[in-house]
């Protein structure tokens, strides 16, 4: 029998499956966490040393200090304890909650190399070092991959999950914010070492990241990635990347956050139906806002009927997953 | 003797000692100083915008080059205001209310800086009405607000309507970007005008001033 998670690996090997999966209504996949602060709620730093400011009116925490100001700080920085024996505990009881049967898991791995690089250094100085000091970018962004990796590998080893998440902005509205020469220098190879940890151990690999990421798909896909997410639909031309890339990657999101927060529940349910006119042929779509935000009930609303109706969803899957948040995700 | 395309060329390459040395070698040969401004420094940077809009030049490479635009300026300024030679006009730039994003209101600074105007930058989650008082205390010609999300767009249009209820329409005129604007939007809260890029900014600022500035200029 078809279940949701049966059904969304369909999808993910791009394979036809019996309606277009959408997590936060059929409970597809679960994403679970690890414990490393990555953000804090409150004033305070995060456990890499990075202070966050608590700003109410932007509704939520911003890093408002790095702490690595000079590039010769990088080499020896100290880094969070990956080997705490309570690195996987949070991912461990929400496990306990979940039907693994009918749910794929997905361990989340927090903030991408490029992210908690200028989380560390600065936007400014990051991106500025990767002309002036390339070095200490790369040992910078090996240190965080050292991190990362083994946060990935205790995942799959201590939990068991079925997938990884990673996630990191690399993609502006219009092209790559370090432009797709940078981003292959220094990132495409620290963010290899974490999809062959995957490979490795046969899970699957979903990449995250906001904005305009066309023109590196062909370097995800040869990296082995098997899902991209958002895939934001303003800075993507989506029918020419389906056509191109669709039988070798899945993509999860593509419903403009826009229109979900700005628009009528009529051009939402045209949204939907449009996204999944482009991407569900032949599998290789599962159908999500292209960002979680809290948008109005009304549309969120019409978000799910549009799903459930345009996506085919069957009456016994038709349930309600809050959307996992992450406290990294932007 | 002094060659301004090279001041140019190495500005764009984000060299800034070069252009240091370049800047000094050439008031050292008595380069009249709007010159080495307009056809040196302004003329690179011109180009960096018109790269970067192209897709050749992304974010690295405008820090680089706003940082070399920089050092040459620190060199020339003071004697820009002893010859008192007036900005393009005066610009205050902010993230409106609740927005913390600031990369791209950054790069719009660097390349207004870039093309000879005087940017007071005013930082991230800007009240409307902190935009308002900055402009009137630095007697600024031109408000630019950023905004990349959708929630905090709608605070733009409380920037317009401060700024009328100062009487300071017409007088200051507002200009608006980032990811999710458009020109529609523009038009609906009544803002003078929109860019969709930090190079576009500059075209936008300059037609936006251009009755101003022939005020300033005399
Ligand atoms: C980097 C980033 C962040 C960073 C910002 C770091 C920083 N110091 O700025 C961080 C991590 C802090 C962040 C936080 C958040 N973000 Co954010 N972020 C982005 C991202 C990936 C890139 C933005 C960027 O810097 N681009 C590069 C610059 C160069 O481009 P630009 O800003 O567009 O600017 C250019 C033009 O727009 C124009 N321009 C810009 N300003 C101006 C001003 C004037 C006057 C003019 C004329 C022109 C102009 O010129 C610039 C240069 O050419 C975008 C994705 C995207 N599609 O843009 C999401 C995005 C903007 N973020 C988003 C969200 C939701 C958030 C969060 C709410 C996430 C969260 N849950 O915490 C928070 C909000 C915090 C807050 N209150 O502001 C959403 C917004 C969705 C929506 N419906 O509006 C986006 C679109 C991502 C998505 N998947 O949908 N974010």
């Amino acid at each position: 029998m078809m279940n949701p998670k049966k059904n969304l690996i369909k999808a993910i090997r791009c394979e036809e499956p019996e309606w277009v999966p959408c997590p936060t209504v059929d409970g597809s996949w679960r994403v679970v966490f690890h414990s490393l602060v990555e953000r804090t709620s409150e004033a305070g730093f995060d456990d890499w040393g990075v202070h966050w400011k608590l700003s109410d009116r932007a509704g939520g925490t911003y890093p408002d200090k790095h702490p690595i100001i000079k590039p010769e700080m990088v080499k020896n920085f100290p880094f969070p304890d990956v080997e705490t024996p309570n690195l996987t505990k949070p991912a461990l009881e929400m496990v306990s909650e979940i039907d693994r049967d009918k749910s794929l898991l997905l361990g989340d791995n927090g903030w991408g190399i490029f992210e908690r690089s200028w989380l560390l250094a600065g936007m400014d100085n990051l991106l500025i070092w990767m002309s002036d000091e390339p070095q200490a970018v790369s040992t910078l962004m090996h240190r965080i991959a050292r991190v990362k990796l083994r946060i990935t590998e205790r995942l799959i080893d201590e939990v068991g999950v079925d997938g990884i998440r990673y996630g990191d902005d690399w993609g502006g509205e219009k092209a790559l914010m370090m432009g797709p020469h940078f981003w292959r220098k220094f990132i495409k190879p620290q963010q290899r070492l974490l999809y062959d940890a995957c490979k490795k151990k046969g899970v699957f690999i979903l990449q995250h990241s906001d904005g305009h990421t066309e023109e590196i798909i062909p370097d995800l896909i040869e990296m082995g990635l098997n899902i991209l997410n958002p895939l934001q639909p303003e800075c993507n031309n989506i029918e020419k990347i389906k056509s191109e890339f669709g039988k070798d990657l899945a993509f999860h999101g593509a419903v403009s956050s826009r229109t979900l927060d700005k628009s009528t529940p009529e051009k939402i349910t045209q949204e939907v139906k449009l996204r999944i006119s482009q991407l569900a042929q032949g599998g290789g779509y599962i159908l999500a806002p292209a960002h979680s935000f809290p948008y109005p009930a009304s549309n969120l609303q019409a978000f799910r009927a549009a799903a459930i109706e345009y996506g085919k969803i069957p009456k016994e899957w038709r349930g309600k997953f809050e959307v996992q948040k992450t406290d990294v995700e932007v | 003797m002094a060659d301004l395309k090279e001041i140019a060329d190495n500005l764009i390459k984000g060299n800034a000692p070069r252009v240091k040395e370049l800047v000094k070698k050439a008031l050292d040969e008595r380069v009249e100083v709007e010159k080495i401004l307009n056809e040196g420094l302004i003329a690179g940077m011109d180009v960096v915008g018109k790269k970067f809009q192209a897709n050749e030049f992304y974010v690295p490479e405008m820090l680089i080059a706003a940082r070399a635009m920089k050092t040459g300026m620190e060199i020339i300024r003071p004697i820009l205001i002893q010859e008192d030679i007036k900005s393009q006009g005066i610009v205050v730039l902010g993230t409106a209310k609740g927005d913390l994003h600031d990369i791209g209101k950054n790069l719009v600074g660097m390349m207004l800086e870039g093309a000879g105007f005087e940017v007071i930058d005013i930082g991230i989650d800007v009240a409307p009405e902190v935009f308002v008082q900055a402009a009137k205390e630095k007697k600024a010609h031109l408000i630019g607000v950023s905004a990349l999300l959708t929630t905090t767009m709608v605070s733009m249009k409380d920037v317009v309507k401060a700024l009328k209820e100062a009487g300071l329409d017409g007088k200051v005129k507002v200009m608006i970007g980032g990811a999710p604007l458009t020109q529609n939007y523009a038009d609906e809260i009544e803002a003078d005008g929109y860019a969709p890029d930090a190079a576009s900014a500059v075209d936008k600022a300059k037609e936006l001033l251009k009755a101003v500035r022939d005020e300033i200029r005399g």
